[in-house]
């Protein structure tokens, strides 16, 4: 009977079997075995042949149902036990939860601000067949935005990988006289088709469409974010005539909320949008330009394709249209990609040290756990010795971890949440395409990084139980609590922490270092006393002399206004950006830029007269052949020498005298000191120039003083509010601002999260060896020779991770080059601080563990023995 | 043994596969192959537990104390199982429910139509 088929039988029943979990083989598995084989003999006597497969099929079946069903019973069995545990130690699984919630809740806040750039889809159709199209200059390999028209027609009719090509202009502003002055709102105009190649429709109304152009009142589409700041998601928008002094537009839908401008940085961001076609009569002129095509490809053609053939048609245009320079091409990019090209480097620093702040918390977790399990060696040991296996111990740890891992990712979900927030209130305009609060892809992007940290965290705690012999700590406590394994194993983990800390507080340390830097640096100006008065398009004179009696008038009644110190005027604010098209010299040499003012504009911007004195009136009215020079230009012209009383040198006519020096002026936060000449304005030739105050008192009064003064000499005229300068400035470093926020953030959290490992290790430690401290003391060890002991461990873990992460931030910290100011990414004073404040922090999370093992009381510990 | 405080009502209704199992049991103890082919056997072959049914079952039934392994009937490598006294209150329990369900049904004079016989 036994002979040929119950062997075989039973083997593949046996590996049936395996399906189910080892602990209910162990119970029930030989019974099942011996019931099954009674099962296929009586088959077999009754059924003969035929009525075995029928019993296979239902015995697998009913394992295929059962099994899973075991093993689920199991892990819920296994995490009410985990659950059970960590609720007994509410210390230890605070400060776990906590450290995970950090480490995760970091990276959750990381992830809703750079998922959009990054790696979700953009909001188009296909969007992976959009590229983007950036002139090319050959000879220097740069890519500028404007591209030559005769090149985008080219393109557009010959190139026979694009489907379709549309462009976006900058925005303009676009102006009405509300209840207080003038009010504008930005507005931006794309190529008919470009909504229709996108592949956008509208969140409410229709999307803008090719003919749009010639029907008047002007159709429009309003951005989300301005029909709901505006008009509080009212949808009569739809429909709704909004005049302008620029024209008269019809809101004929709202564009989607997770619209974008197909455009580089936020200049294209209008909050309204319209349609207009490019110029006609600029299709063949070879000095029109238009900025940043975007295209979409035909189905199949590569971006490879579609750039070989456009450096083919390019090079056509270029000879059909000598007058453009030949040493040109497009590049074709993904536009994604090109989009973000210049958040890139900093995003990925942002990513990393998230991860990095994670990273940290997980090695965290593991000392915790290795800790923790060296503390219930005993209650693991009974486990072994009841039968539990040795499989069934790590799969507990696991579940633990699981456990620990999902409560971390629950309250990660919370801090992250919050952080987002912080973040979202500071984020700088170029942060695009963010989520309104956490969506459901950070929240999975949660789950998965709760899920890979629990199981991160959890291997060495499991490697390093299953190494040792359990089952010896039942025999002897105290040998196995005093192990050096958890030394061993804990030790490199606190000191990858400290490392991974010390990187990322570098990081915060050299940004923070540069922002100070940044943020008080020498001007040359007093940013916070200069109020320059915004005249909106300006006024239209026709000849330079009216102009300048205007402006005149205009610098006389600000002079006379209560509270104004002194007021002046200069063609070009050094602040704006912008540089002066004169310069003192046509060609060749380094040129220097000539700025025009009027006299005393030194004293309202509180710049310093380092030698000579300023213009005159005299000066002004006689047209006198003068200029004033910038202390680098003096050092620049006429180096060594004194320069007041030089004549300067120039291709233009009047030779100029020297009468004065002035300091050196930064065009900003972070900003370059530009070499500058000083000439007064000329009655003659004069064109516009931006008046400024500087008041004594209270800068608001003033301000509305210079409105009112300016709207008397001429009501037709927009009047911007004057406000300080240093608002506007203190704008031009939110990005730096906002990028040192996220550093200290990731520093000061690696910072103490390092620091939790470390007091965790040696608090661990010097708990195992109470009674070796005892018996020390007893044989004359004093107080500070156990101490010195307990930091001398310490300092282990401590000098390596410090080594290391020194070893690592040098390597590291030259991608942080490009947002680092004044500051090399390897300021050795800086490094200097970083190491004094890890050491500092390291020791004393040590003394604390230290300061207890000088207490123990050698009595009390030995009569424990 | 004292009576088990648990009410065998609380655990109502049973799904039909555990009840035959405590139905199997009631006369007697028996181990697992005798379970299956008693069940199998009752219903004309109209119920076949298969092993891995029966022992996730048997497990759930010893975790909650409603039968035991039996202390004679087991041998080295069967066991037999036997009901505890709590076991038997809830198949009895369960067989009340049934009877009363049934008895609802007569009243309602729910019987399948002969028309097909």
């Amino acid at each position: 009977m036994s002979g040929d088929p119950a062997p075989k039988g039973d083997r593949w029943f046996g590996w049936l079997l395996r399906l189910f979990p080892r602990e209910f083989r162990g119970d029930f598995g030989e019974q099942m075995a011996d019931d099954f084989r009674d099962q296929r003999e009586e088959a077999r006597r009754h059924g003969g042949r035929l009525a075995s497969p029928g019993l296979w099929m239902r015995t697998m079946a009913g394992v295929l149902r059962q099994a899973p069903r075991e093993h689920g019973d199991m892990l819920r069995r296994d995490i009410q036990y985990a659950i059970r545990l960590l609720r007994r130690s509410p210390g230890f699984t605070a400060v776990a939860v906590l450290t995970l919630a950090f480490g995760i809740g970091t990276n959750t806040a990381i992830f809703s601000l750079a998922d959009g750039m990054l790696f979700r889809p953009l909001p188009f159709r296909d969007p992976d067949r959009l590229v983007l199209i950036h002139a090319l200059d050959v000879k220097t390999s740069q890519v500028y935005s404007r591209v030559l028209r005769v090149d985008f027609e080219q393109l557009r009719t010959h190139h026979t990988g694009i489907g379709d090509i549309a462009a976006i202009g900058n925005r303009t502003s676009w102006t009405w006289t509300g209840s207080d002055g003038l009010e504008s709102i930005p507005v931006s105009a794309g190529t008919p088709n470009v909504l229709e190649m996108l592949g956008v429709g509208a969140y409410i109304g229709r999307a803008l469409r090719p003919g749009d152009e010639h029907v008047q009142p002007t159709p429009a589409m309003i951005t989300y974010t301005a029909w709901r700041r505006r008009f509080g998601e009212d949808p009569a928008i739809v429909g709704r005539t909004l005049a302008f002094d620029q024209g008269t537009v019809q809101i004929v839908g709202v564009l989607p909320q997770r619209f974008i401008y197909p455009m580089q940085g936020s200049l294209a961001s209008g909050e309204l949008l319209m349609v207009e076609p490019l110029p006609p009569e600029d299709a063949s002129n070879p000095r029109a330009g238009l900025f940043t095509p975007i295209a979409r490809l035909k189905p199949g053609v590569s971006i490879e394709n579609a750039q070989s053939e456009a450096e083919l048609l390019i090079r056509r245009a270029a000879q059909q249209f000598p007058e453009t320079t030949p040493d040109r091409a497009v590049r074709v990019a993904n536009l994604q990609f090109a989009l973000f090209e210049l958040s890139r480097p900093i995003l990925f620093l942002l990513v990393g040290g998230a991860a990095g702040v994670l990273l940290i918390a997980c090695a965290n977790m593991g000392t915790l756990l290795i800790a923790r399990a060296a503390v219930r060696e005993r209650e693991i040991g009974i486990r072994v010795a009841i039968g539990a296996g040795r499989g069934r111990i790590v799969r507990q740890l696991f579940v633990e971890s699981l456990v620990l891992g999902a409560c971390g990712g629950v309250v990660a979900l919370l801090v992250g949440g919050l952080t987002f927030r912080l973040l979202s209130a500071h984020v700088p305009a170029h942060y695009r395409l963010l989520p309104a609060g956490l969506e459901a892809r950070a929240i999975g992007f949660t789950a998965i990084a709760s899920l890979v940290s629990s199981v991160l965290f959890a291997v060495l705690p499991a490697m390093s139980l299953s190494r040792r012999d359990v089952t010896a700590s039942i025999r002897d406590r105290r040998h196995l609590r005093r192990t050096g394994g958890l030394m061993k194993a804990g030790a490199p983990l606190v000191a990858a922490e400290v490392a991974l800390g010390f990187i990322l507080f570098a990081g915060t340390a050299l940004t923070v270092n540069s922002l100070i830097r940044m943020r008080t640096v020498d001007l040359g100006f007093e940013p916070a006393r200069v109020l320059p008065l915004g005249l909106g398009s300006g006024p239209r004179y026709p000849t330079a002399t009216a102009r300048y009696d205007f402006y005149d008038a205009l610098l006389q009644s600000v002079r006379q206004l209560p509270g104004v110190e002194a007021a002046g005027g200069i063609d070009i604010l050094p602040w704006s950006g912008a540089r002066p098209m004169r310069g003192l010299f046509k060609s060749n040499r380094p040129d220097i830029g000539v700025w025009t003012i009027t006299p005393r504009y030194f004293a309202t911007a509180g710049i310093p007269i380092l030698q000579g004195q300023d213009f005159s009136d005299a000066d002004v009215r006689q047209n006198a052949a003068v200029a004033i020079v910038s202390d680098s230009a003096a050092r620049l012209l006429w180096p060594g020498e004194p320069a007041v009383g030089k004549m300067l040198p120039g291709d233009t006519p009047p030779q100029r005298r020297v009468v004065g020096v002035v300091k050196d002026v930064r065009s900003g936060y972070g900003g370059v000191v530009d070499a500058a000449v000083y000439w007064p304005v000329s009655r003659e030739t004069f064109r516009a120039m931006t008046v400024l105050a500087r008041p004594s008192g209270d800068p608001r009064a003033v301000a509305a003083g210079m409105r009112t003064a300016a709207q008397r000499l001429d009501p037709t005229l927009q009047v911007g509010r004057p406000a300080p300068v240093a608002l506007m400035l203190d704008r031009t470093i939110s990005t730096a601002r906002f990028e040192t926020l996220l550093f200290t953030l990731f520093g000061v959290l690696g910072l103490i999260v390092a620091t939790i490992g470390v007091y965790g290790l040696m608090a661990f430690w010097v708990g195992a060896r109470t009674q070796e401290m005892g018996v020390r003391m007893a044989l004359g060890a004093d107080a500070a020779r156990l101490k010195s002991l307990v930091l001398r461990q310490a300092s282990l873990p401590l000098v390596a991770g410090i080594g290391s992460g020194l070893i690592g931030a040098f390597i590291l910290s030259r991608n942080l080059q490009s947002v680092l100011y004044g500051i090399t990414p390897r300021d050795p004073f800086t490094y200097a601080a970083v190491v004094a404040i890890l050491v500092g922090a390291g020791l004393a999370a040590a003394y604390v563990p230290a300061r207890r093992a000088a207490r123990v009381d050698p009595v009390v510990t030995l009569r424990a023995e | 043994m004292p009576s088990d405080p648990r009410d065998p009502n609380d655990a109502l209704p049973l799904t039909p596969a555990l009840f035959h199992v405590l139905l199997s049991l009631s006369d007697g103890e028996k181990h697992g192959y005798a379970i299956i082919k008693e069940i199998e056997e009752r219903t004309g072959g109209g119920v076949r537990l298969s092993t891995g049914t029966l022992y996730g079952i048997v497990k759930r039934l010893l975790q909650d104390g409603w039968i035991r392994d039996s202390a004679f009937g087991s041998t080295e490598r069967r066991r037999a199982y036997r009901l505890t006294a709590f076991g038997r209150r809830v198949a009895e329990a369960e067989a009340e429910r049934l009877r009363a369900l049934v008895r609802a049904a007569d009243r309602k004079a729910l019987y399948p139509s002969p028309a097909k016989g």
